[in-house]
């Protein structure tokens, strides 16, 4: 596997327990600094290295339609 | 216009790589044009990795400007490919009907206009509530309010029910236009609450684990507590019952009747039944 996320899918779809996650971490073919982040289960530095977002805005339902006043 | 359009609302779930269903995921692959919002930035690079053309709904989002004028863009924008005669795919955080306002727009659009739309459901932070922090709602009952919502109109609580508060991290905002509110506005939530809770009543503030690398937030508060708590975008609070189930003797004993009337009449039949 070459990408750190294809891992996290991995290690979500499978539930891997830390000697699993570890050494699945170990055979990852990626950036030592990407491999540090998962091996910290550093999600904000994972997701810096990958490029994501810095913030991401989320909220789709609105309390009510007809207030939406200042 | 090209009715073979067709649009497809998936959930992800929560979790990265844990929650989507297989069904959803064949939409993802297969669409011609697939749109995702989610909450947590990798999971986003997840969805660019499966489909690297998706288009994110983030740009529609603006601080200061109405919410509702970015979901009214957000469902256009869906809507703007279907008519073109794609099948569209848009990738929801969680589960797509659930505090998701874009998701059942955007099909009740499609649908009125005559094109194909369905909601695919995914698992929502409602149900990863449950499962982590050991709530079955049919329990004691359990009421789930938009926190702004709460405060807008007059609704009444039931105590001896569980309490979910959502999108708590904005309560009070009537522009819509903000991503939070400040400790002034969640005292007056605090207050609403306190017509009906202890100030020492727990709440747990709850956000659901988006990454198998990290641990859902389960911190226990008091209302007190609430109005200077650090309580964001995706943050639920969770208030247990604060008093008893309380017998309906009326209802009991009207039931009492009922079920006497019913044997008699089946005793009858019965008697009936033998003298023929």
């Amino acid at each position: 596997m070459t990408s750190a996320i294809g891992f996290l899918e991995q290690a979500g779809r499978n539930g891997l327990s830390p000697a699993q996650y570890a050494a699945g971490v170990s055979l990852l073919d990626i950036d030592a600094r990407q491999r540090q982040a998962l091996l910290n289960r550093d999600a904000a530095t994972l997701n810096e290295l990958l490029g994501g977002r810095r913030r991401l805005l989320f909220a789709i339902l609105a309390p009510d339609e007809d207030v939406g006043q200042g | 216009m090209n009715q073979s359009g067709s649009l497809a609302c998936v959930g992800l779930g929560m979790m990265l790589g844990a929650h989507v269903s297989p069904r959803s995921r064949t939409h993802i692959e297969r669409a011609d044009v697939v749109f995702v919002l989610v909450s947590d930035p990798l999971v986003e690079l997840w969805v660019q990795e499966m489909r690297p053309d998706a288009r994110s709904l983030q740009p529609y989002y603006q601080e200061g400007r109405s919410r509702l004028d970015s979901y009214n863009e957000m469902v256009e924008a869906m809507l703007v490919e279907i008519h073109a005669g794609r099948q569209v795919c848009g990738v929801f955080y969680g589960h797509p009907g659930v505090f998701a306002l874009v998701p059942h727009k955007a099909i009740a659009r499609a649908r009125a206009e005559g094109f194909t739309a369905h909601m695919e459901p995914g698992i929502s932070a409602e149900d990863c509530l449950y499962a982590d922090l050991g709530i079955d709602p049919g329990k004691f009952g359990c009421q789930h309010y938009e926190a702004s919502q709460l405060m807008f109109y007059e609704r009444r609580i039931d105590p001896s029910a569980y309490l979910v508060l959502w999108q708590v991290g904005m309560a009070g905002d009537r522009s819509l236009a903000r991503f939070s509110t400040g400790p002034a506005y969640r005292q007056l939530l605090v207050e609403l609450l306190a017509q009906d809770y202890p100030m020492s009543h727990p709440v747990i503030a709850y956000e659901a684990a988006t990454l198998p690398i990290t641990a859902p937030r389960m911190d226990e508060l008091r209302l007190s507590e609430l109005a200077t708590a650090d309580l964001r975008l995706q943050t639920t609070l969770v208030f247990p019952p604060a008093a008893p189930l309380k017998r309906n003797q009326r209802m009991l004993d009207r039931l009492a009747v009922l079920d006497r009337t019913e044997s008699n009449r089946a005793e009858s039949n019965k008697t009936i039944v033998d003298v023929q």
